[in-house]
């Protein structure tokens, strides 16, 4: 039943104006879309087993996106991640993609290299 | 009647005759009569100069020559004393003790004595003719006595009356001139003691003062019956009053000359001494009938004696003073005196009869010679001696004294030396002292490049030092003068040299000012100190150092120009520590904008074009372009200025504003910052963006601090206070703490802690906030971490005349 419907991208960021934005770019790519603004809303919501691909922000007050992957490889979820951060730092990239990540964007991303990154999560 | 004389037997027989010769002629008695009243009147010529005595005896003579009387009596009264009786007895029958019956008869008073009585003695009766001397008989009284029964005739009475007349005259006479020679003599003799140049004077026994000499009086003012008995002691002086008394009282009860010293008031008021002697006059029976004593004025004696006596004291006292003592000396007799302190200086008891070898034997060994050279110079050519040498005191301390042996003798090969010797043992030490300080004041002043100096304000003197010279560029020991001084300062720097020497004219200090100087093509910097010293005389006199800090400056200079680089350097640290914040802080908006532009262009493009998803999300694409211009004007505000501007500030304000740049690092750290800003907050002056780095310096080191430790809380706390008239902002983590206890070295430039760090921040921080007048510490926080502070002056008066900060 699930798979008949459109696949599920949970965005989780502290900033609201991404919340606003964000989804309704994904939706026009084909999606179904929810939007969290920490990682414990998400965590405590029904959408954590729908969800088929997590776009995540790095740094958020609280848990930090890095913190809400290990949470939920220890939960044995496997959902994949698209991390997007305004910190134009490669020395935090490398460690996120080698911990399983799909893809690490800096912010300002355009809607093409989202729809990249959401294409090799779902490929 | 056997002894009676011939003329009187003759006249006995005449008178035997009478009854029978009636016929003798009256012719013949009254011829004899007036022969013998002639001869009585011739008297008066032999008289003439003769005494009293003599006058009578030669009355008695005469008249028993010429009367037939038993016997004559003559009573010649006296002035004062016992009268004079003379007597002449006639016949054998009467004796002395008759006379003597007969004037106690008579009575002791001669106006008792009848004109004429008769007397019965033995068996014979004589029949009296009694003739006064005188007015009631204050002369004397004359008396003839005769057994005859006719005496006395007529005749026999009227030569009686005559010859007392005549007497009375002559002894009268006689009276006035023995009168005149006692007066005479007794002016005389006041003529005398009145003469004579001291205060004679005489008391009774008992000390009742009966005689003054004019002298004495003339001093005192007093006449005689003031002065008498003991009027004269009102004119003690009161101190002496007593003392001469009890010597007075001890003389008169025992009866010897004596002598006291008193002074006595002369009549114009002033005091004299005197010297009081007194002698007494002892009469047969050995007790005292008078004293009589004589005062000496010995004023100008005591006088010399008190000045004599002052003079010594203070001569004595002088020479203690000075530690010099006098010396006397004859080397031809060995004679030496030496006053008590020259006994002193030389370290002899007083008293010791000095000799030559004991001004030899405290000689310093090396000075000996030279010594012994003087004194044979002194003994054998007579020459003065004038030296400085050593002496050895007995408890091996070494003394100077300067020695002056001046020859007074008028005979060369006979010297005579009058001289002092004079301890000069702390004028040496002075000297050598003051030698010192003078060697080592001018080296501190090489040393230091301080030079002094003297203005004497009202003459315009000017006096430099050695170094001050140096500095100057002057030639040492030159003539200094405002011409010259005014040549040496830098053009600009003239009219503040104007202000303060007009200051010090107006009587002010010149607290220290610094001032350029331009000495042989080279600026120099001095910094000056002039203080006013007002004279006794009433002059004025500045007296100041110069100090050349031209080394200094250039090191200051070299120092503002290293912080001004490092400020710089921290700025570009800072802003690449702050670049990914930037980039965030603008990211943030800027990928909102990408987004909504890009779905807003999808939504366009699809058939149908969804419009009302595109005007939403273009809405927002205007509202996060807003939320980017916010974010670059806060970064502009935070970089734009190159130039340090004051201007009065809310701390708070600041604060608030750092806070929101640093959001994203305090989310990204999960720090929970507590802000407990004083409201209100009094303005401070001062640069906003330099103290806003001062304040991000801060909460970045506590961020630093707290990403280092695994805090399960991790808090920072950001205060403003106000203490003491102070802003105070301070900052407290939990985090990794002070690792180092010397808080102060934190601030030192290139001290780090961090391992990416270089050490500047917080040395920036602190010259930033020294250059506002503040002050920034650290210490560890007692519950863990690090506490940072820092504080700033309020701007009380409002006005932006705050301090300047220019690390730039």
């Amino acid at each position: 039943m699930m798979k008949a419907q459109q696949p599920l991208v949970s965005v989780v960021d502290d900033d609201e104006s991404v919340r606003e934005a964000l989804p309704d770019l994904i939706r026009i790519f084909g999606f179904d879309v929810r939007a969290f603004s920490s990682a414990a809303e998400f965590l405590g919501s029904e959408w954590v087993k729908k969800t088929d691909c997590l776009v995540l922000d790095v740094a958020m007050p609280e848990m930090s996106g890095p913190e809400l992957q290990e949470e939920l490889v220890k939960r044995g979820e496997t959902i994949p991640i698209v991390f997007i951060t305004a910190h134009k730092d490669e020395n935090e990239r490398i460690p996120l993609l080698r911990s399983g990540a799909v893809a690490c964007l800096f912010k300002p991303f355009s809607d093409v290299a989202l729809q990249e990154a959401l294409d090799r999560a779902f490929s | 009647m056997t002894g009676v004389p011939e003329k009187g037997s003759s006249r006995t027989l005449l008178n035997d005759m009478s009854d029978m010769v009636m016929v003798v002629s009256e012719n013949e008695r009254l011829r004899r009569c007036m022969n013998d009243i002639l001869s009585i009147t011739a008297l008066p010529a032999v008289w003439s100069g003769g005494n009293v005595n003599d006058i009578g005896r030669a009355l008695l003579d005469a008249l028993s020559a010429i009367l037939d009387v038993d016997f004559l009596l003559l009573r010649i009264e006296k002035h004062g004393d016992q009268p004079d009786i003379l007597e002449r007895l006639c016949s054998a029958e009467v004796s002395n003790s008759a006379v003597e019956n007969l004037i106690a008869t008579l009575g002791k008073s001669v106006g008792d004595w009848g004109h004429q009585a008769q007397m019965d003695w033995g068996a014979s009766s004589y029949r009296l003719a009694t003739e006064k001397l005188g007015v009631h008989g204050n002369i004397g009284v004359l008396v003839a006595g005769s057994r005859l029964p006719s005496f006395p005739s007529e005749q026999d009475r009227l030569v009686l009356h005559v010859a007392a007349n005549q007497a009375a005259v002559a002894i009268n006479e006689a009276f006035r001139v023995r009168e005149d020679a006692r007066a005479a003599a007794a002016r005389e003799h006041n003529k005398i003691v009145d003469a004579i140049p001291v205060m004679a004077w005489s008391t009774l026994p008992e000390g009742w003062a009966d005689f003054f000499n004019g002298h004495f009086l003339t001093y005192l003012g007093m006449t005689a019956e003031q002065a008498a008995g003991w009027g004269w002691t009102t004119a003690l002086h009161p101190d002496d009053a007593g003392p001469l008394q009890s010597v007075w009282m001890q003389l008169l009860a025992s009866g010897t000359a004596g002598e006291a010293e008193a002074r006595l008031r002369r009549w114009d008021g002033e005091y004299r001494w005197f010297l009081f002697r007194a002698n007494p006059v002892y009469g047969d029976d050995g007790s005292v009938v008078r004293w009589y004593g004589t005062n000496t004025d010995i004023d100008d004696r005591r006088r010399i004696e008190e000045e004599l006596r002052r003079s010594a004291a203070l001569m004595a006292q002088a020479q203690r003073l000075t530690v010099t003592g006098s010396v006397w000396w004859r080397p031809a007799t060995g004679e030496i005196f030496w006053s008590d302190e020259a006994y002193r200086v030389a370290g002899h008891p007083i008293g010791t009869a000095p000799t030559v070898e004991m001004m030899l034997d405290r000689c310093h060994p090396d000075d000996l010679p030279i010594v012994a050279e003087f004194i044979t110079g002194a003994v054998r050519q007579g020459q003065n001696v004038d030296l400085e040498h050593r002496l050895i005191m007995p408890d091996g301390a070494t003394k100077y004294v300067h020695v002056v042996l001046q020859n007074i003798g008028t005979d060369p090969t006979d010297p005579e030396f009058i001289g002092a010797v004079a301890d000069i043992t702390e004028r040496k030490i002075a000297e050598e002292n003051l030698r010192r300080s003078d060697v080592l004041l001018s080296e501190g002043q090489r040393i230091s490049r301080t030079g002094t100096f003297s203005w004497k304000v009202e003459t315009d003197e000017i006096t430099f030092s050695e170094e001050l010279n140096r500095i100057f560029g002057f030639e040492s020991g030159g003539q200094v003068d405002f011409d010259r001084i005014i040549q040496r300062v830098y053009e600009e720097d003239l009219p503040l040299l104007a202000t303060k020497m007009a200051d010090v004219r107006q009587g002010g200090d010149n607290p220290d000012y610094d001032i350029r100087l331009f000495v042989e093509g080279q600026v120099k910097h001095v910094r000056v100190v002039g203080r006013i010293v007002k004279h006794l005389d009433g002059t004025t006199e500045c007296i100041g150092a110069v100090q050349d800090v031209s080394a200094q400056r250039i090191a200051e200079l070299a120092r503002d120009k290293l912080r001004s680089e490092l400020a710089q350097l921290a700025r570009v640290m800072s802003l690449s520590t702050m670049a990914a914040s930037i980039a965030h802080e603008v990211n943030q908006p800027l990928s909102g904008i990408i987004m909504n532009a890009s779905t807003c262009l999808r939504m366009l493009s699809e058939a149908p074009p969804n419009v009302e998803g595109a005007v939403e999300t273009a809405r927002r694409t205007i509202r996060d372009g807003n939320r980017a211009s916010e974010v670059i004007v806060r970064l502009r505000n935070l970089f734009k200025r190159g130039v340090a501007t004051v201007e009065p500030l809310d701390l708070n304000e600041a604060i608030r504003e750092v806070l929101g740049l640093l959001a994203t690092d305090l989310q990204r750290g999960r720090i929970a910052l507590l802000a407990e800003l004083s409201n209100p907050l009094p303005l401070i002056v001062g640069d906003r963006v330099q103290l806003q780095q001062v304040i991000m310096n801060l909460l970045r080191n506590s961020i630093d601090a707290m990403t280092e430790v695994a805090q399960p809380e991790r808090g920072i706390l950001v205060r403003t206070t106000v203490e003491n008239g102070e802003s105070l902002v301070i900052v407290e983590d939990h985090g990794s703490g002070l690792k180092t206890a010397d808080t102060e070295r934190l601030f030192d430039a290139f001290h780090t802690t961090k391992p990416n760090g270089m050490g500047i921040g917080l040395s920036v921080s602190r010259s930033i906030i020294e250059a506002h007048g503040g002050r920034i510490w650290a210490e560890s926080n007692p519950s863990g971490g690090a506490i940072f502070g820092f504080s700033l002056p309020i701007d009380r008066d409002g006005s932006n005349e705050g301090p300047v900060a220019e690390p730039n």
